[in-house]
């Protein structure tokens, strides 16, 4: 358990301070994501916390941040330890949300494809904005 | 004697008419009018019409037959609630220690499955409310508002069994919020569409959940069980396509 803490520390600060010069994800299509952000309905919304928090402002926010949100303690510590949501941190916790964040409430086995993945995470870069 | 499908002409709201193929129902309402129709004998272009029409809240009459069927088949399954909690929990019984041994285990994910249970138990919550909001809105009109309490039903049964096992594998089962504290968007929901839509966006979002949560379990019994509640919001979804005109079953896949 503790090595699964440490390595998930690890994951962390490495994803989110290690700028990576070129996205590993093909050009991403908001319309598609749009359709695909659909399987994320149980959960998520954009503008209000449901059984997940809130999506709406999420680029540039420190994980585990939403005021009031009741988060896993593995997603607080993951923020604490500098975990930020961007293109590239989104795309590794999306790809496997329980790998990146061990621990995390988000008990989903992941959005596998690589342009799938770049979609969502084209519609949520627009849909979040603030 | 072969019974031959009548065809059906139902006049639309704006004027023209519709034609469809009746077709009997299957066996379990055999003599109980069941009627259905094919809607995949419409004439091209009806469909867009069918969605202006929902859209001004009414039921098309296209659909009356289809959906008093299928209200119908829901009031006679209704008493299965119990009997799929019942034959779920069975499906638990006796597993409860292997589920708990591989609970303590953990894994590589870091993620219980208590944790996957609660959080499923935590969508179920709010699937519950937003019918009992929508079942108050007062827009919803039979027989879609007697498929929308039986389809609460069905989540409360899934909350149920969830609950039920995490307390089994020690867990401390997630408390339902307050209805005010889910924040539904009931501004939005002006129509019975509006409520369908918004019912089928919840119901398809936790096919979804299910489904990526499945891989996940350590234990395969829960993953069984999690695929039962699976099937059951699948056909939620279809239903509530339907009944918004669009394709019960686009694809061959769920994702």
């Amino acid at each position: 358990m503790r090595m699964n803490a440490l390595r998930a520390a690890a994951l962390v600060v490495l994803a989110a301070t290690v700028p990576l010069a070129v996205s590993a994800l093909p050009p991403g299509d908001p319309a598609r994501g749009e359709k695909i952000y659909g399987r994320c309905m149980a959960c998520h919304s954009i503008d209000r916390d449901r059984t997940g928090p809130r999506h709406a402002g999420l680029f540039g926010r420190r994980a585990g941040s939403v005021p009031g949100f009741p988060y896993s303690a593995a997603m607080k510590k993951a923020g604490e330890g500098g975990l930020v949501w961007n293109e590239q941190t989104l795309d590794k916790f999306l790809q496997n949300p329980t790998k990146f964040v061990p621990g995390t409430r988000m008990g989903y086995a992941g959005v596998k494809d690589d342009q799938e993945r770049a979609d969502l995470i084209a519609y949520l870069k627009e849909a979040t904005r603030q | 004697m072969r019974d031959t499908p009548p065809t059906l002409t139902l006049p639309l709201k704006g004027g023209g008419e519709v034609h469809g193929k009746a077709t009997k129902s299957p066996s379990p309402l055999k003599g109980e009018g069941g009627v259905g129709v094919t809607l995949g004998v419409l004439k091209a272009g009806t469909r867009t019409r069918f969605r202006s029409i929902i859209e001004e809240a009414t039921m098309p009459q296209i659909f009356v037959p289809t959906f008093q069927l299928i209200a119908r088949r829901a009031f006679l399954a209704r008493s299965g609630k119990a009997a799929f909690s019942a034959a779920a929990l069975a499906l638990l019984a006796g597993n409860e220690a292997l589920a708990a041994e591989a609970e303590k285990k953990g894994g590589a994910t870091g993620t219980s499955d208590v944790t996957i249970l609660n959080t499923a138990l935590g969508a179920e919550q709010e699937a519950i409310a937003a019918y009992q909001v929508g079942a108050e809105s007062g827009l919803l009109q039979k027989p879609v508002l007697d498929l929308a309490v039986t389809f609460q039903g069905q989540h409360k049964a899934h909350a149920e069994l969830l609950a039920s096992t995490v307390k089994k594998l020690g867990g401390k089962p997630v408390e339902a919020k307050k209805t005010a504290d889910y924040h539904f968007p009931t501004d939005k929901l002006k129509s019975q569409a509006d409520v369908l839509r918004f019912a089928a966006g919840l119901e398809r979002g936790a096919v979804s959940a299910y489904l990526g949560a499945l891989p996940l379990f350590k234990s395969r019994d829960l993953a069984k069980a999690a695929g039962s509640i699976l099937g059951d919001e699948a056909m939620h979804w279809a239903v509530l396509r339907q009944a918004l005109g669009e394709a019960p079953v686009p694809e061959a896949f769920v994702s």
